[in-house]
């Protein structure tokens, strides 16, 4: 019996080291936080956090980061300035623990660069309105629509969001509807979120097929054109209402079919002496 | 919030698998002959028509849509590519969605109206019922409401499924979806937990066998021909249940 216990907790020991090792301040910072963050690279959709553990109480930090919309509730000023200040876009609740959370501070205390010497990832390498071409709309409206398949068999983005474009198929409504998403996010924030999901339902679609650089650009660009021409006239919903004909139209064929099996059912449970 | 998730999205989905094999195979040792959908079909037929065969048709198409989404999501993306096909796959199933709240409806009023029914109605019954129109109610709504849901299924449920059968269960996704569609992913859990303790066995117990079992041949033991002459009036009551 005893040689069995031993046994046991060698083998769940074994199992141990590789679950823990996750937990390093750099994996979950670039898991969790890169998508709207960056340490000295400037603003994404979220603020740049060089040196924010030195501007701001640990506490207050943690907290945020458990659930920045409890502390926002809460009214605690700082922040609901913060949320104010970054468009009230709301940070998402991160599952991670108070250790966790701690090595992540301690990480980007690390790294934070000292005031004057920053080094920017300039908007210009993320992306460049001047240098759109019809073509890269046209190929990020294919690889939004699922026409085209990224290169990694990720899903399309219209599975669960819309953009209200002429010419584009309604989209899913699961998700945030992107037609201004360029202006909402910045191409930066776009970049970010698409590059390195922080949404649960993304991280589950795209953890195991990313998009590659091309197919992020070329989605960036279409969105570029929602942006611009998107709700200009307003989409109308008669696709929506055409589908409501056909399903209506549908139900009444099935019925029919029933109707037409009817004549030869059996009317009567038994033998009926009417 | 987590402990709601925790609850709702990994211990009720063992627990209602647990109790679904337990129960369906103490149910199946201890009362074999009700395991069974205890038909009404003697007590009263047309309307049953009218619910039941509705019924059937929509949620087989719906439950199978659904199993096939979670079996083959890849497939289904596929498919999902082109709109026109994706139009034509969530239409397709909404109508069965449709059909069968249709049905359903009618066999609940079936169910409650009828005298000889009422008599042969336990409680379990009318749960199971009034279960499965919200059910499927909600699953309307959900296609409705959050369309597409064909196409997010495979990216969202299928992982969170497999993740259940593959008991390393990953909640992040479905925590975040929508209450509506996490209250029809609850439910189903549950209408799958009920299962053993239902008329809903039936399921388990359909007659595949009869489709590659050898023809049974009729022999009546009275002279048919005596009865069917048509140059002699009939003599018994006419069969009229035909």
């Amino acid at each position: 019996m005893k040689k069995k216990i031993i046994i046991i907790a060698i083998v769940s020991l074994m199992y141990l080291p590789n679950h823990y090792a996750q937990s390093s301040g750099e994996k979950i910072f670039y898991d969790k936080c890169f998508a709207c963050h960056t340490v000295g690279e400037g603003q994404r959709v979220g603020p740049d956090l060089a040196n924010i553990t030195t501007k701001r109480d640990e506490d207050w930090l943690i907290e945020f980061i458990r659930s920045s919309q409890s502390l926002i509730n809460s009214g605690d000023s700082l922040a609901i300035a913060v949320y104010e200040q970054y468009n009230k876009i709301l940070m998402p609740d991160q599952p991670i623990n108070r250790n966790e959370t701690l090595e992540v501070l301690k990480y980007i205390a690390a790294n934070s660069p000292d005031p004057g010497d920053t080094i920017r990832r300039t908007p210009a390498q993320i992306f460049s309105a001047a240098s759109v071409t019809d073509a890269d709309i046209q190929r990020g409206k294919d690889l939004f629509e699922g026409r085209a398949k990224f290169q990694n068999r990720g899903a399309p983005c219209i599975v669960c969001h819309n953009v209200q474009v002429p010419g584009v198929f309604n989209g899913g409504l699961l998700a945030k509807d992107l037609t201004t998403a360029f202006t909402r996010l910045s191409p930066a924030g776009v970049d970010g979120i698409v590059r390195n999901p922080p949404f649960p339902a993304m991280i589950t679609s795209y953890r195991d097929n990313p998009l590659n650089d091309q197919e992020i650009k070329d989605i960036l660009a279409f969105l570029y054109y929602t942006d611009n021409k998107g709700i200009v006239q307003s989409a109308s919903n008669s696709g929506e209402i055409n589908l409501l004909i056909i399903t209506i139209f549908g139900i009444n064929i099935v019925f029919l079919i029933f109707l037409l099996n009817w004549r030869r059912v059996k009317k009567y449970s038994v033998n009926s002496f009417r | 919030m987590n402990a709601f998730n925790n609850i709702f999205f990994i211990a009720l989905p063992y627990a209602a698998l647990l109790m679904f094999l337990v129960g369906t195979i103490y149910r199946y040792k201890a009362t074999k002959f009700k395991f069974s959908t205890l038909s009404s079909q003697f007590l009263e037929t047309k309307k049953l028509y009218w619910g039941s065969v509705p019924f059937h048709w929509g949620i087989l198409f719906v439950f199978f849509g659904h199993l096939i989404a979670f079996l083959f999501p890849s497939y289904i993306l596929l498919w999902n590519q082109v709109p026109v096909r994706l139009a034509i796959l969530e239409v397709s199933a909404f109508i069965g969605g449709v059909v069968a709240l249709i049905g359903l409806a009618g066999l609940f009023y079936r169910r409650i109206t009828n005298d000889r029914l009422r008599k042969v109605t336990n409680y379990m019954d009318l749960i199971l019922e009034v279960l499965l129109l919200v059910q499927i109610f909600l699953g309307l709504w959900v296609a409705y409401g959050f369309r597409w849901g064909s196409s997010w299924f495979a990216t969202v449920l299928s992982p969170y499924l497999t993740s259940i059968f593959t008991f390393n269960p990953q909640i992040d996704a479905v925590a975040m979806l929508p209450f509506v569609i996490q209250l029809h992913i609850i439910l189903a859990f549950v209408i799958f937990m009920i299962i053993p303790f239902t008329r809903l066995v039936h399921v388990l117990v359909f007659p595949l066998s009869y489709l590659w079992r050898p023809y049974q041949k009729v022999i009546w033991y009275w002279d048919r021909k005596k009865v069917r002459n048509p140059n002699t009036s009939w003599d018994i009551h006419r069969p009229r249940n035909n």
